[in-house]
Formats: C-alpha cells, sequence, structure tokens
C-alpha cells in the first residue's frame, strides 16, 4: 500500500459541491465556469449527459449528481457548468454540473484511494485534505467516458 | 495425541457471534468515522483513515445476509476492526469484539450441526467455515477468503 504522497509539482484543485457532496477537479482542463439558472436554454439537464451551448455549439454535460447517485442537479435555483477538456490532451470538450463552486486551492500532499473497493477504479484520482477533512480528486477523462459507456449501454446515444 | 488449535479473534455482529482466524486481524479500534465514496463496489461503505492511509469499509452484515437483524441491546460497543486478507487490508464495524480464543481442531463442527442452522434469518452459509461452541455461545468461523475474493474480485469492472 503507498503512503501518503507529497505532490511534485502542487496540483491547482478546484473544490465543487456535487449533490451536498465536496469533490476536487483539476483547474488545468477548466476551461470556462458558468453560473445559470436550470431553465436557461443553453442548457439541458439529462439523467446523465445533457448538453450546453458551448461557443456556437452543442458540448457534452455530465449530470455528476446523478452518476454518483447523490442529490439531483435540476432541484437547484442555479447550476454551475464547468467546460472542461482532458488535461492531457484539451482535445475533447465536456462540462460537467456542480451545485456550488466554493474556491481554488493548491493541493501539495496527497493520500491514495482504496481502488480495489471501487466499482469504477479509473475515476478517482486521490484524497486531500481540506478544513479537517478529506475530499476525492475526480478524473474527469475517465468519468466522461465512463459516462458515455453508460449510457450507450443503456442504448440513449 | 496432540489437537492442532487454531487461534480465533470473536466478534458480535447483530445476535450472531463470529470467528475470525487470528491472522486475519491487524487491529480492533473504537469506531473510526468514515468518508462516503460514491459507486463502491457492492457491500461496502465509504473508507477509513487508518495509519495515514485509507482503507475500505465493508459492510459484514451485508455481506453475510444479516443486515435487518439486529440484537435488543442498547449499550453500544462498537470496534472497527483492521483486517488484513491476502495483501487486501480493509475494516468492518462490529458490535462487539473479544478476546482470542484457542480452539482445538476437534471442537470445530459442521454448520449445519448448530442449533440455529435452518433459522429464518442466518448467516450465509458459504461464508462459513464451521462453528464451534464457547461460553455458552455458537461462534460461527467466516471464511475470510472466500469473503476476500467475492468483494474485491468477482466482477470486477476494469
Amino acid at each position: 500500500m503507498s503512503d501518503t504522497s507529497t505532490v511534485q509539482n502542487k496540483l491547482d484543485v478546484l473544490v465543487i459541491d456535487i449533490g451536498g457532496k465536496l469533490f476536487g477537479v483539476e483547474t488545468l482542463g477548466i476551461k470556462r465556469i458558468a453560473e445559470i439558472l436550470p431553465e436557461d436554454p443553453s442548457v439541458i439537464i439529462e439523467p446523465y449527459l445533457g448538453s450546453y451551448q458551448f461557443q456556437g455549439g452543442k458540448i457534452p454535460l455530465i449530470n455528476l449528481a446523478n452518476f454518483f447517485k447523490l442529490g439531483s442537479a435540476t432541484r437547484l435555483e442555479t447550476i454551475y457548468v464547468l467546460v472542461c477538456s482532458y488535461p492531457e490532451t484539451h482535445a475533447e470538450t465536456f462540462a460537467i454540473a456542480a451545485s456550488k463552486v466554493l474556491g481554488k486551492l493548491p493541493v501539495v500532499s496527497t493520500i491514495p484511494l482504496p481502488l480495489e473497493a471501487m466499482l469504477y477504479p479509473d475515476i478517482y484520482k486521490c484524497t486531500f485534505e481540506f478544513n479537517g477533512s478529506y475530499i476525492i480528486l475526480l478524473d474527469l477523462k475517465h468519468i466522461f467516458e465512463r459516462v458515455v459507456e453508460l449510457v450507450r449501454s443503456e442504448g440513449a446515444l | 495425541m496432540n489437537t492442532h488449535v487454531q487461534n480465533f479473534f470473536e466478534i458480535r455482529i447483530g445476535r450472531f457471534f463470529f470467528a475470525i482466524q487470528a491472522q486475519y486481524v491487524r487491529r480492533a479500534l473504537p469506531v473510526v468515522p468514515h468518508i462516503d465514496v460514491p459507486l463502491m463496489r457492492p457491500n461496502f461503505g465509504g473508507i477509513v483513515l487508518y495509519n495515514k492511509h485509507f482503507v475500505p469499509k465493508l459492510f459484514l452484515d451485508s455481506l453475510l445476509g444479516i443486515g435487518l437483524y439486529r440484537t435488543s441491546v442498547t449499550v453500544t460497543t462498537d470496534s472497527t476492526v483492521i483486517l488484513e486478507v491476502d495483501g487486501t487490508v480493509f475494516c468492518s464495524t462490529v458490535n462487539e469484539v473479544d478476546t482470542v480464543a484457542s480452539i482445538g481442531d476437534s471442537h470445530i463442527m459442521a454448520v449445519e450441526k448448530s442449533p440455529e442452522f435452518g433459522s429464518p434469518i442466518f448467516p450465509r452459509r458459504d461464508y462459513l467455515l464451521g462453528y464451534f461452541e464457547h461460553r455458552q455461545k455458537s461462534i460461527y468461523i467466516l471464511d475470510m477468503l472466500r469473503l476476500h475474493h467475492d468483494s474485491f474480485a468477482v466482477g470486477r469492472n476494469v
């Protein structure tokens, strides 16, 4: 089992609330954050994969709250839409829906997760300390792939 | 004639008493709070920080099929037991931990001979290696290798 690790180049992480639970995402892949109303025509919230109008086109919008079986994003007064791209490639653009954006912080040390107990081991990167507790750092690239797989398996894509 | 003796760590979950071969038990601690993690494998409920590492928390009562059968004991003596099987460290919250008992093989009997066997609520037979009587209680020996295999290896989604 690997020990607590110090991040070589500190990570810049955005702390977000998804369905009442806090998560971290690396700021490196975030292109834009928009606060919008659920009835805004630019956004279509679906159980897993909706859409968001971005730069003249539609990009997929992941309903992470539903994927994680947490509170629904559709009941909120406002939704935060984070437009992301794969941090490694900056290739495919997609968006995720969050309930709140709490802010950015540098992460210097992380603790691995016991991935052997996870249904999808590749969707989580590690944990980091925040306000006396620990938050999971999400791997958005793999989450996007998993959500697409899930929607395809249900025949909705 | 010498009888082979095994050391068992005794625990209680609900109204059932179980024995875990002592080599699989690392430590017993007062209940350690867990952090919820979405989308864990079946029967897991979060992670627990132990010795600067996160270990998964396995709901043994759920796995054993006795999750709905609670005891009337009101004094809380719950503990978090840290287990290690086949190199995997994980933990479970149990209602009570007892001493380590040394039991000779000749005292271990087939589960089917237990007076409780056949009750409507009974721990899953496939996770039990046998049972023995200790202090007027029937103690069921958990098959930790099977339990580990089914929890961590079966249906792996990678």
